[in-house]
């Protein structure tokens, strides 16, 4: 009985829907899967913008920075890096130091820094590393003596190229006490770019064996160890921190408050965002009673036929999750093309925007607070990244999706929550 | 059983603005089964009142309307529902065809709503049109036919589910004299092939003389003539 | 234009009590659009909050509100003349030497690099602009021994220092014709402070000015702080200027021009917020737009009988304008009074989630700590105007649809 009821109630409503002989225009119906549409549109682009700009700050704190697993290895002896590597799991492991130190480069222009020290063979057998280290000139050669790379960034600030010298000053001693200051020359054999401001302009690569002229001491090593499954961190954490004895840290621990704050904008941005839905599902619910309303002779027919109250309600219902999805799948659609073909759009708008706004801001740059701002819309001096990036991702797309079915659906059900039939027969009361 | 309709002691009042009317008094009535009563009297809604609470679409005051057995005073709101789709079936004045269907799905759909699937409702559909005549023009919207032909689809609407008793209420009133008797002689000659019990209200006197029953309405009471 | 009848009959129409009125019709549009205010209204208000709250940070710790760089050896020597000069500018309302460099601090047990500034010890007691973002967490801003430092949590952490402590500090200087100069100078922490926003705390430590001299002393590394009383506007620049005035070999640099990039890279994330929020508004006004269709349809015999006694087609249309105003009015005055109540609480709200959520929804560390809010009647007024003209404009086309009525037609079905 229930599937043949599914049945009729359908075809119902799909006939009040887009019959030929439908009793009005559906205005109303086109202009909430518009909205949903809109508002899916707008869901699936902007956090695809968001995820693509977060997934490069992480990947590259994540190949270069932080590493998947981290482990303290001062107590741990070289033949254990064998062992580690050989884990299941572990893609690559690198023994490496971080040491903050002042460097100068041409014209006296001097630049606090941090040296990641690597063991250099190893290094360039961690793939991910060397994928995020794109190296624009020069190359990654830290075989030779007091050789280092740099960031791009930084080699601008220090005015160095390959080639030119660079200059540490460090202060080393084996106590507090006794730290003397010295200088030490490097070569610059590669400048390296990986598209994150923070690590262009605040690093330089350098051979493991440059240690002990940074900082004497017992030096803060660690092992940066790459996996093949980046979400089978914990497993390997434990395993890792039994077989070598010192402890293991995961990617999630050590970079906890960083992503989780770009995880709370994004949470944030999709929550402004999903007001949308919230506005528009006051739509449907409006227009849905309306609807309502304008077929009171339809559904007391229906009544005296014997269709009872709930399956009234279910013809409405169903209306409201056909325009979901309908809307649903337009916004999906016009949101894929959209991200996908970002950069294009934003290079025409680009140009289309910036003139008026610019003529705006000249208009009645006194008026906004920041007199003097120049508005642009992505302008790349103020943006380090050359194009937008977008990063789809299908999680979100069905959330966007379901979102706007959902909200389609909860306001149709509301709208008939309410529905009166208790006396068909005032409406079909004789003249 | 010989009664398919047996009305006990029926009251039913209406508010108009601060009076009261007080429409059925005390009826008392059976309608034997097989058989066509026509009821007539003034314009007013006492007659279509009458049919209406017969038809479970709207309530009586208090008395028993007892149906094929059954008192649908008694009923819940399921089995009112069923009694509607399955027990009896209605014509109205105004046709009251669904805009957005067919002749053809307009006839279709109590028997889908009864659970036949399409291919049954379909069949059965198609065998009432061709009982009214009107076989031609089953795939056709209602704004596309006729006053008469839009009432003869209503009246094959009405009998898809087989009911035992037809309810008609001023099913010629909007039609001209030519469809009036067409509609008539067809609505009459069907409930006798099928043998199905009527109760017809009417103003129009020869519609009347052809009801095997007739009655009056007078001060809320049936009045045979 | 607008008829006083229409006006009448509108009013009658919206708050009549009985059953017909129209009231009913709209009010689900007002709520729609009053809700779809509330985020505009908040982010409005959040925003330049935060911004404000973030670059006010800047300009009165870090950049300050001018930078007068002296570049060459005269003017080296006409400091204090000129010090004395910019102060007796009107509108001036402190001004300093102070010194700025780069180098490495070092603790006992850990290092970072740092941007070190020399400060006359007078300025966290004289300038109201930096004691007010410059909260001290542990000791005193003492900077009246010389070898004082003041360091921020931030960097306390990093060096595993508190107050007391022994700290080096590693420059380098480089002279003309000389090797450079690398010295370690032993700096006592004297206090810890907190501007509230991490990644200004993260650059800074201070020293007195006696020391950055000696440390930073170099004819591009003297600098002038400026503060004026209104830094906003226009008055700025034509400070600006009248400094540049006082003598060749001077450069005078703005806050906007020194924190550019940071303005620049706020202000278009809010420009992409606000953005979005109208969209919002824009989808809201769809609502109204059906709701007054809505009443049109159920007024038709009333505009009949208005016309048919005299009304003209923009008499009638003027009715649901007016009627569309009030909607745009209502929306507007509902929305902006829960998105002010919303934005003024943002604080308690979060709080709130977060403890429910068991989460720290936005941690300071990266964010302010608090969020300012800072009602700006301008961008208030300014919403509410949008919204009531988003009204307007989705009220219009009904309108003239109703104008349009022919009451012959709508007589006839009766």
């Amino acid at each position: 009985m229930g599937k043949a009821r599914h049945r009729w109630i359908t075809f119902l409503s799909s006939r009040y829907l887009w019959g030929r002989e439908r009793d009005s225009k559906n205005v109303t119906q086109i202009l909430s899967a518009l909205g949903l549409a809109a508002g899916v549109l707008t869901l699936i682009t902007v956090i695809s913008v968001m995820n693509g700009l977060q997934m490069g700050y992480i990947s590259s704190i994540l190949e270069i920075g932080s590493y998947h697993i981290r482990i303290d290895a001062q107590d741990v002896p070289s033949e254990f890096e064998d062992t580690v590597r050989k884990e299941r799991g572990v893609k690559s492991c690198v023994r490496f130091a971080d040491i903050q130190v002042l460097s100068q480069g041409s014209l006296s222009r001097m630049s606090p820094i941090n040296v990641r020290c690597v063991d250099s063979d190893a290094a360039t057998g961690d793939a991910g590393f060397m994928q995020h280290l794109k190296i624009t000139s020069g190359s990654f050669n830290l075989k030779g003596e007091n050789s280092v790379i740099l960031g791009s960034e930084l080699a601008r600030y220090l005015r160095l190229k390959v080639g030119d010298s660079f200059v540490i000053m460090a202060l080393s001693g084996e106590t507090f006490n006794t730290l003397k200051p010295k200088n030490i020359d490097f070569k610059v054999t590669g400048i390296f770019k990986t598209g994150y401001y923070e690590y262009d302009r605040n690093l330089a690569i350098m051979s493991l064996e440059s240690v002990p002229m940074l900082q004497s001491g017992p030096p803060d090593f660690k092992l940066g160890i790459k996996l093949n499954n980046l979400y089978r961190d914990k497993a390997l954490v434990e395993r890792l921190s039994t077989v070598t004895g010192a402890q293991a840290v995961s990617w999630r621990d050590y970079n906890k408050a960083f992503f989780g704050a770009l995880r709370m904008e994004k949470y944030a941005m999709m929550f402004l965002i999903c007001l949308i839905f919230v506005v528009i599902g006051v739509n449907i619910y409006n227009f849905m009673r309306r609807s309502v309303s304008e077929k009171i002779e339809d559904i007391a027919v229906l009544y005296s036929l014997g269709v009872q109250e709930k399956d009234v309600r279910r013809i409405f219902i169903t209306e409201g999750a056909f325009v979901g999805i309908f809307g649903g799948v337009l916004g999906v659609a016009l949101g894929l093309l959209i991200s996908i073909n970002l950069n294009a759009i934003f290079a025409i708008a680009g140009k289309v925007v910036s003139w008026p706004g610019q003529v705006f801001s000249r208009l009645f740059g006194d008026l906004f607070d920041f007199a003097g701002v120049q508005f642009q819309l992505f302008s790349p001096d103020y943006f380090y990244i050359q194009e937008v990036p977008v990063q789809v991702m299908f999680s979100e797309v069905m959330f966007a999706f379901f979102f706007a079915f959902f909200a389609a659906l909860v306001s149709a059900y509301l709208a008939v929550k309410k529905l009166d039939v208790k006396n068909p027969a005032s409406v079909l009361r004789c003249e | 059983m010989m009664d398919i309709l047996e009305i006990k002691n029926l009251y039913k009042s209406y508010k108009n603005g601060d009076e009261k009317l007080q429409i059925i008094k005390g009826l008392d009535f059976s309608l034997p089964k097989g058989k066509r009563m026509v009821i007539t009297g003034e314009s007013g809604c006492g007659k279509s009142t009458f049919l209406n609470m017969v038809g479970s679409l709207d309530q009586c005051d208090s008395g028993q309307i007892i149906v094929d057995g059954t008192d649908i005073t008694q009923l819940d709101a399921q089995g009112l529902c069923q009694y509607r789709n399955h027990t009896i079936g209605f014509v109205f004045q105004f046709h009251y065809l669904l805009k957005e269907l067919t002749a053809l799905e307009n006839v279709m759909i109590p028997a889908m709503v009864a659970g036949l699937s399409r291919k049954e409702a379909s069949e059965r559909a198609e065998e009432l049109l061709e009982s009214v005549k009107m076989t031609h023009r089953k795939d056709f919207y209602p704004s596309r036919l006729s006053g008469g032909e839009r009432q003869r689809v209503a009246v094959a609407r009405a009998l898809v589910n087989n009911p035992v008793l037809l309810l008609a209420d001023e099913p010629t009133g909007n039609l001209d004299q030519d469809n009036s008797r067409l509609v008539e002689k067809l609505l009459f000659q069907i409930v006798e092939e099928r043998k199905t019990s009527l109760i017809l209200v009417t103003h129009d006197p020869t519609i009347a003389s052809h009801g095997d029953i007739k009655v009056k309405l007078e001060k809320g009471k049936f009045v045979t003539i | 234009m607008i008829r006083r009848f229409s006006l009448f009959y509108a009013f009658k129409t919206l708050f009549s009590r009985s059953g017909s009125g129209a009231f009913r019709h709209i009010r689900g549009a007002i709520i729609g659009a009053a809700i779809s205010i509330i985020p505009l209204v908040v982010v409005l208000e959040i925003s330049d909050g935060m911004m404000e709250g973030i670059v006010e940070r800047y300009m009165e710790v870090s950049s300050f509100h001018m930078q007068v760089t002296l570049a060459d050896s005269e003017a080296v020597e006409k400091e204090t003349e000129l010090l004395e000069k910019i102060h007796n500018i009107e509108g001036v309302t402190y001004t300093f030497p102070y010194t700025q460099g780069e180098g490495i601090l070092y603790g006992e047990k850990g290092r970072t690099g740092i941007t070190v500034r020399g400060i006359p010890d007078t300025l966290f007691k004289e300038d109201e602009g930096f004691s007010r973002f410059i909260t001290v967490k542990e000791g005193e801003f003492d900077l009246s021994e010389p070898d004082s430092l003041i360091i921020s949590s931030e960097t306390a952490q990093r060096i595993k220092a508190g107050v007391g402590d022994e700290i080096k500090l590693l420059t380098a200087k480089v002279m003309p014709g000389r090797p450079m100069l690398l010295r370690p100078t032993r700096f006592k922490v004297k206090g810890i402070y907190s501007s509230g926003y991490q990644e200004l705390d993260m650059l800074s430590a201070f020293i007195t000015q006696e020391y950055g001299e000696r440390l930073f002393k170099d004819d591009s590394s003297r600098m002038i702080g400026v503060k004026v009383a209104s830094p906003h506007t226009g008055e700025l620049f034509a400070i600006a200027d009248e400094i540049r005035y006082l003598s060749d070999g001077i450069r005078v640099t703005t806050w906007d021009v020194l924190n550019d990039s940071l303005v620049a890279s706020l202000n278009t994330t809010k420009k992409f917020l606000v953005f979005i929020m109208i969209l919002i508004m824009g989808v809201a006004s769809v609502n109204i737009s059906s709701s007054m269709i809505m009443m049109v349809i159920s007024k038709r015999q009333d505009i009949a009988l208005l016309k048919s006694a005299g009304a003209s087609d923009s008499d009638v249309s003027s009715i649901f304008v007016l009627t569309g105003l009030f909607i745009g009015i209502c929306a507007a005055a509902l929305g902006t009074a829960f998105g002010i109540a919303a934005a003024i609480n943002i604080n308690e709200i979060i709080d709130f989630i977060g403890a429910v959520l068991h989460f720290d929804l936005f941690d300071a560390d990266y964010y302010l700590e608090k969020i300012p809010v800072e009602l700006n009647l301008y961008k208030l007024s300014g919403a509410a105007a949008l919204a009531v003209l988003f009204a307007v404009v989705a009220s219009w086309l009904p309108a003239r649809r109703a104008g349009r009525i022919n009451p012959v037609e709508i007589f006839r079905k009766h």
